[in-house]
């Protein structure tokens, strides 16, 4: 037993270390860092290059690996992302985080190689030495673990209670307005903490990967143990979480003395852990206040009233201009644009033959599953994390159906569809009176356990080979196929327009511009949001279905929780409002790697996705994407032609009515009324 | 009164909030030892001033000088080191840090030799800071919150210190106590900008006034002449001071 306690320390003992360098991040400068599981890896990985491929020493490499890259990879991020994030909304500064998360692994693969690593070595020589402590065995590896998090919590512990600089974080913490206002610079405080907080990501990543693998997966999913402790803390506690974090990790260990050896089952508990945390602190903290929100655990009073409704200023140009939008209804000029788009996407099924009208078939699919983000997050202002598990149930319902119980295709991608929408109104209801961070944490979650618990069952993973499926005979051709999709996706977005002019969308709109004030207005838009979570869900999986039917099988794995994250760093690059967008994402989200894989060398094959993680970091610059800065330009462009074309045929716009002039007959009969 | 001369010049300042304009050619010129009470209704833009002219809120539009130089882009910690002290409405104190950490934070800003004897001067001056030093600052109750505040400010002898509703929620007799406090200061040559919710206290208390209307300048000049303006911006257009 104590063997197995010892294991749970040292276990314990990594998250709490992640879990310590996510709580310091965001109660220092309000973001949630979704790319710690990605620093952790690119450090290991740094390390891995020093220690394994280069042959230098365990201590060097560390020092190198975790001491001197780590806060160098903190400040360097912090300078080019993260202090433009801290008046942004949250959507940007998970979304700019994702982007990061995106981003690293490719860039780790540049850097050091992208050879596959089986075995990752841990801070002990090999071979490892083992102590034998009361009667139980611990390794060196463990022990090197228990006494990091102990180094960690005393050195924190006495920088933070008796230094000056700890002095000015637990102020900045505090309020970083007032901080300002006390004359210290926060931009010192925050890139400090960054540093701090990225070499607690490596020195986690070092210690996890002879357990966890050295992969980008492995990484995540040690975040998302993290971030459970972070939930349990309310996102604020430091000793909240690590105490947490080191009862989830000996939790994890103790269990295995009762549960049967290389079983499912036992997988599949441990696995649930962090998820089973998350949902029991929720359920505490609403039976408790009704309501978990982030809102309050960052800054004080003075923080939040210099604070911009609707995030930064330009989400709140953006937002504005979205709201106006929203408003037209029938038809508008500023609908050519798309129509344009889409009439030249319609023209490629003929250009295009063979690889390409394949990879476009399949661009269009995604195209359908962009289009769920839209929804959902575009439009719904929730953001979920798990989009690629609606579109796995898609597509794997698709498979079973068709393939296993002889159904015809087109049906089972739209019955599959309908079996994956109740899983998003259960998602939808579970996170309703969550704040927006509290959503992504748990919908994240979520994603990465039915990847473990759902999608690795071999009734659907074969092997990794997944289970065939084949497509109706009108639609063998890759070029039907294409037009096939891409109807689906027309349909689909005429849905998501008239939702967008819809009072449900007037309101949503509203509610992601300032949901204080659109409650205070009377809004109610619970009902509304599930309508769109149910929809957006649907349109996953059916989007799921689709890429099953062209790529003729349904392989579990290509629809991971990480693969979806990349999926929306895509499209929020392009635009995660708009039509065109989702188009243009997913055409390119397949086009682009085809151009690299054909015509440049092997080893630039991970630049795509490089491209689409910082592609995605620069929306905390243009919040609404590419396509709406564009568009937005070019619509300037036309007004400042027209008015030109006006002035020199002398028909401008009339003159604005005299300062005091008679109000129009309305409000002259409310004034009269009003004084008589 | 020219712009070279004035310690603070604030001139055509115009301040968004998102698409929402707060204030709008806003101007305003203080010499060395004024105190300007800014007055307005709720909503009127007050808050919004203070918080520009102490670097919080990025101006849209107009400039800011301090001491004759454009402070207009400086961010809020430079403005502080510049000598500007804004004390926010509500309590400008840390609540998680104790009093003797909350003077530590202001005290810092001095060259380490003076540290020490600059915090035992503010808990000479206010003595029930001095008893409770090692109490959490958000357990205090409102009127020491205020001296706290106070006392954070005034260590580091400012050159323009901007009160933004000081008396906000205090007792009357803790109301006197900011005032004699602030009365020090006036008495002692500082600089002063008064935003107050008790109107006829302000007026007493300062050389020039300022009304603000919907983040428009309404009406400024000597608060013998203001009452009847005050009436009419804080009750509308026909209000009348004698009550007619």
């Amino acid at each position: 037993m104590l063997g197995y306690i010892f294991a749970g320390i040292a276990l314990g003992s990594i998250y709490a270390i992640a879990a310590s360098g996510l709580v310091i991040t965001y109660i220092s400068s309000g973001v949630l860092n979704f790319a710690f599981g990605s620093m952790a890896y690119f450090l290991a990985r740094f390390y891995y290059f020093l220690n394994t491929q280069e042959h230098w020493g365990a201590v060097p490499s560390v020092i190198v690996a975790v001491g001197l890259a780590g806060p160098g990879l903190g400040a360097f991020l912090y300078l080019v992302l993260f202090r433009y994030l801290r008046m942004a909304s949250s959507l940007i500064k998970i979304v700019s985080t994702i982007g990061v998360s995106v981003a690293l692994p490719p860039a780790a693969s540049l850097f050091f190689g992208g050879q596959t690593i089986t075995t990752a070595p841990g801070l002990s020589p090999t071979p490892e030495r083992v102590y034998t402590i009361f009667g139980a065995v611990a390794s060196l590896d463990e022990i090197i673990a228990f006494a990091c998090v102990l180094a960690v919590v005393i050195i924190g512990t006495l920088v933070l209670r008796l230094t000056g600089v700890g002095l000015r974080v637990r102020a900045m913490v505090d309020t970083p307005a007032l901080t300002s206002l006390s004359g210290v610079n926060p931009s010192v405080i925050s890139v400090g903490v960054w540093m701090v907080s990225t070499t607690l990501a490596g020195l986690a990543g070092v210690l996890a990967a002879p357990s966890t693998g050295l992969t980008p997966d492995g990484m995540t999913a040690l975040m998302a143990s993290a971030f459970a402790a972070l939930v349990a803390a309310r996102l604020r506690s430091l000793p909240a979480a690590v105490g947490v974090a080191m009862g989830m990790g000996i939790l994890t260990d103790v269990i295995q003395k009762y549960l049967p050896v290389n079983s499912s089952l036992t997988n599949a508990i441990l696995t649930s852990i962090p998820f089973f945390v998350i949902a029991a602190f929720l359920i505490i903290y609403l039976a408790f206040s009704r309501q978990v929100n982030e809102a309050a655990s960052t800054g004080g009073a003075l923080d939040h009233a210099i604070r911009p409704q609707g995030g930064s200023a330009a989400m709140a140009k953006s937002s504005a201009s979205a709201a106006v939008v929203a408003a037209r209804s029938g038809w508008s000029p500023y609908m050519l644009g798309p129509v344009v788009i889409i009439a030249i996407v319609a023209l490629l099924p003929i250009l295009l033959s063979g690889y390409w009208l394949t990879l476009l078939g399949t661009g269009l699919a995604f195209a359908v599953i962009f289009l769920s983000f839209t929804m959902v997050v575009g439009e719904g202002g929730m953001i979920w994390l798990c989009q690629a598990s609606f579109a796995a149930i898609g597509a794997i319902g698709t498979a079973q159906l068709a393939t296993s119980h002889g159904m015809n295709p087109l049906a089972a991608v739209l019955i599959a569809a309908l079996i994956a929408t109740p899983a998003g109104v259960v998602i939808g209801l579970l996170t309703i009176r969550l704040g927006n961070l509290y959503v992504a944490l748990v919908t994240l979650t979520f994603g990465l356990l039915a990847d473990t618990l759902i999608f690795t069952r071999n009734i659907f993973y074969q092997q990794g080979l997944g289970v065939p499926v084949t497509r109706p005979a009108f639609l063998v051709s890759d070029r039907n196929f294409a037009y096939f999709a891409l109807a689906v996706f027309i349909v689909i977005s005429l849905i998501v327009v008239n939702l967008r002019r819809s009072t449900t969308g007037l309101a949503l709109a509203a509610v992601r511009y300032s949901e204080p004030g659109a409650r205070t207005i009377g809004l109610s838009v619970l009902s509304m949001k599930l309508l769109v979570a149910a929809i957006a869900t649907f349109v996953a999986a059916l989007g799921g279905g689709l890429l099953a039917l062209n790529l003729q099988s349904a392989v579990p794995t290509s629809y991971s929780t990480f693969t979806g994250l990349i999926w929306l760093a895509v499209l929020v690059t392009v635009g995660v409002r708009s039509i065109t967008a989702a188009v243009l994402a997913g055409v390119a989200f397949t086009l682009l790697p085809g151009v690299f894989q054909t015509y440049l060398p092997a080893a630039w094959g991970n630049v795509p996705t490089l491209l689409f993680g910082l592609g995605a970091v620069l929306v905390a610059i243009n919040p609404d994407g590419q396509v709406a800065v564009n568009a937005r330009q070019f619509q300037s462009l036309i007004v400042r032609l027209a008015e030109r074309r006006n002035r020199r045929s002398g028909t401008g716009p009339p003159d604005p009515a005299p300062a005091g002039g008679t109000p129009p007959p309305g409000l002259a009969g409310l004034v009269g009324k009003a004084t008589r | 009164m020219t712009a070279a001369k004035a310690l603070l010049s604030v001139q055509a300042l115009n301040v968004r909030y998102g698409p929402a304009l707060a204030l709008q050619n806003v101007s305003l010129e203080l010499n060395r030892g004024d105190v300007v009470a800014v007055l307005g209704s709720n909503g009127a833009g007050k808050s919004t001033l203070a918080r520009t002219i102490s670097g919080l809120v990025p101006a849209a539009g107009g400039t800011v000088a301090f001491e004759g130089k454009d402070i207009t882009r400086r961010a809020a910690h430079r403005v502080r080191r510049d000598g500007i002290v804004y004390l926010p409405e509500g309590r400008g104190i840390f609540p998680a840090l104790t009093v003797t950490e909350n003077i530590r934070m202001a005290a810092d800003l001095l060259p380490r030799g003076q540290r020490r004897h600059a915090m035992d001067e503010a808990m000479e001056v206010f003595p029930n800071l001095a008893i409770r030093r090692g109490v959490k600052s958000g357990l205090l109750s409102g009127g020491e919150q205020q001296m706290l505040s106070l006392s954070r400010g005034l260590i580091t002898g400012p050159k323009l210190i901007i009160a933004d509703e000081m008396s906000l929620g205090l007792a009357p007799k803790l109301v006197d106590m900011v005032f004699d406090a602030l009365g020090r200061l006036k008495a002692a040559g500082v600089t002063m900008i008064i935003i107050e919710q008790f109107v006829h206290r302000a007026l007493k208390f300062a050389d020039q006034c300022v009304v603000l209307s919907r983040g428009q300048v309404a009406w400024q000049g000597a608060p013998e002449g203001a009452d009847q303006e005050i009436l009419a911006r804080y009750l509308g257009e026909g209000a009348d001071v004698t009550g007619d």
